[in-house]
């Protein structure tokens, strides 16, 4: 059985920027990342895709908090903006937003700018895990 | 393009494995700052040699066996 919760429309997010975020093992990255390669060499087309994947569900609620989640609607909504004015529209502590920031930057769901400004890249993050 | 970052388990730092393949089979395969494949090369803890690839299987078979070697983690 899978659930999914998606933050848009499923029928607006098909050509969107998407970024899958998933729970499972690091190996099924592997596993896709072979049976990518394998469709390539043989000539055929391989969808693009972006994917997030945490270990558990936990992780996945510590990675997309309340917290976080505003942060990323406040950075989307406004485009590139340094840590310091994303802490200023988001009133929060600057040390607590670097924090945010640099977690969701190592894990792809934030971009730097060559000015060190951060954006989000993507227009629908699609969570979804078995059960 | 396939572009994959994934936390793994059980790492206390929340090492990220980082898998990246592109249509013209440019390849990006990352463990945290142990291990990296990349088009040929192979660092492993900070020594790059040059990797000579023979499949896909191989080149999983590879890493993995490196990043265990180096003391890393894949479940």
């Amino acid at each position: 059985m899978t659930s999914s919760r998606t933050c848009a429309r499923p029928e607006a997010s098909l050509s969107k920027r998407t970024l899958e975020i998933r729970v499972g093992p690091a190996a099924d990255a592997l596993d896709r990342f072979e049976a990518a390669w394998n469709r390539l060499a043989e000539g055929r087309p391989v969808r693009t895709l972006s994917v997030l994947t945490l270990p558990a569900l936990p992780q996945l609620m510590q990675t997309l908090s309340p917290a976080r989640w505003a942060l990323l609607e406040a950075l989307r909504g406004a485009g590139p903006l340094s840590i310091y004015e994303l802490a200023k529209r988001l009133r929060r502590n600057y040390k607590n937003v670097h924090t945010d920031v640099t977690q969701l930057a190592a894990l792809g769901v934030i971009a730097r700018t060559s000015d060190n400004r951060v954006l989000v890249p993507w227009e629908v993050l699609r969570a979804e895990w078995s059960l | 393009m396939v572009l994959e970052t994934v936390l793994v388990a059980d790492t206390v730092a929340g090492t990220v494995l980082t898998v990246e393949l592109h249509d013209d089979l440019r390849y990006v395969l990352r463990y945290g700052d142990l291990v990296e494949y990349s088009n040929a090369r192979r660092r492993v803890r900070g020594r790059s040699t040059p990797y000579q690839f023979r499949s896909v299987e191989q080149l999983r078979y590879d890493f993995e066996q490196d990043v265990r070697a180096a003391g890393g983690f894949l479940v």
